[in-house]
């Protein structure tokens, strides 16, 4: 489900179906490499809406989030995966195309930054679903893991 | 007063004309009225057009997923839904187009989905089974079958308008 009224609602009274947090993480950024980090939210964003579409029964996919400075972007997901963890979300995961994130032990899932929007929709397409199709197999791990 | 042969006085003529003339006005100012009132109803039922997704020939008794846009409208506001359909054809030669959206809570169900059972539809959140025409296998969390899609054979071409509920 989405972070929607009625998603949030649904989350609520199905909490014990509803265990996986799916997280976009998205650099932001104003200067000259504003059009790479756009490209690189496209491929997030398009993989984490068409992953809750296949997944809405136990995920819930959460609004983006967004850092400028990537310890603060650490800071953020470490904040996020407690609190989601403590209100009972067993899983969480979160979707980045940037790879200065691999140091840290954090539940990420990488994604690479393609320009979608140089490629033909039908192949733009597949290549969305090849790469929902990683976080739905890891995902499906990680729930039969436990 | 009645003239010989009509039981209609000059009176009752009047008010038969008035009323229908009035009740014509009215209707013309409140059918508009009504129409715009309930115009997202109308609207929706009429959005039952139906999408190629396939061709006849590449059908075959195993089922295959389609990915397929659709122009849908809620209320107001239209927008482009991608929808999937498992598509096959039974020995008889019918074929069936069923939603993967598991009965369950929505996710989305895959053939053989899980290799150890290879003929059965399996939704991978909550481990729901369908067999093969989409009956929810009992004893897992699934309570309805999967919907099918409604469907029209033209110039060899399948066409799929939307999920019907087989509860």
């Amino acid at each position: 489900m989405r972070f929607d009224s009625q998603g949030a609602l649904r989350s609520i009274a199905e909490r014990q179906y509803v265990d996986t947090l799916i997280v976009p993480l998205a650099e932001l950024a104003f200067g000259e490499d504003m059009v790479r980090k756009a490209e690189s939210y496209e491929v997030i964003h398009a993989v984490t809406v068409e992953t809750e579409r296949q997944l809405s029964g136990r995920t819930m996919l959460s609004p983006t989030l967004s850092y400028t400075d990537v310890e603060a972007g650490v800071e953020l997901v470490k904040d996020v995966v407690a609190k989601a963890e403590s209100s009972g979300f067993s899983h969480v995961l979160f979707i980045a195309s940037d790879v200065r994130f691999k140091p840290y032990d954090l539940p990420i899932l990488f994604v690479p930054p393609l320009a979608l929007g140089a490629m033909s929709s039908d192949q733009a397409h597949t290549m969305v679903q090849n790469f929902a199709t990683q976080v739905i197999t890891e995902l499906s791990s990680r729930w039969m893991a436990t | 007063m009645a003239q010989n042969g009509s039981k209609v006085t000059r009176r009752q003529f009047l008010t038969y004309t008035l009323t229908g003339v009035g009740g014509f006005m009215a209707a013309t100012l409140i059918s508009p009225m009504v129409n715009f009132a309930i115009d997202p109803v109308l609207k929706k039922s009429g959005a039952g057009d139906k999408v190629k997704v396939m061709s006849l020939d590449d059908i075959t008794t195993e089922p295959q997923r389609v990915d397929f846009k659709k122009q849908t409208q809620d209320a107001w506001y239209e927008f482009e839904e991608t929808l999937s359909a498992w598509v096959y054809k039974t020995e008889s030669g019918e074929i069936i187009a069923l939603s993967p959206i598991c009965t369950h809570l929505g996710c989305q169900v895959a053939f053989a989905g899980d290799p150890t059972r290879p003929q059965e539809f399996f939704c991978p959140c909550h481990l729901g089974r369908y067999e093969k025409d989409g009956t929810n296998i009992p004893g897992t969390p699934p309570t309805a079958p999967l919907a099918r899609y409604e469907k029209e054979e033209k110039d060899g071409f399948l066409y799929l308008g939307s999920p019907i509920s087989q509860k």
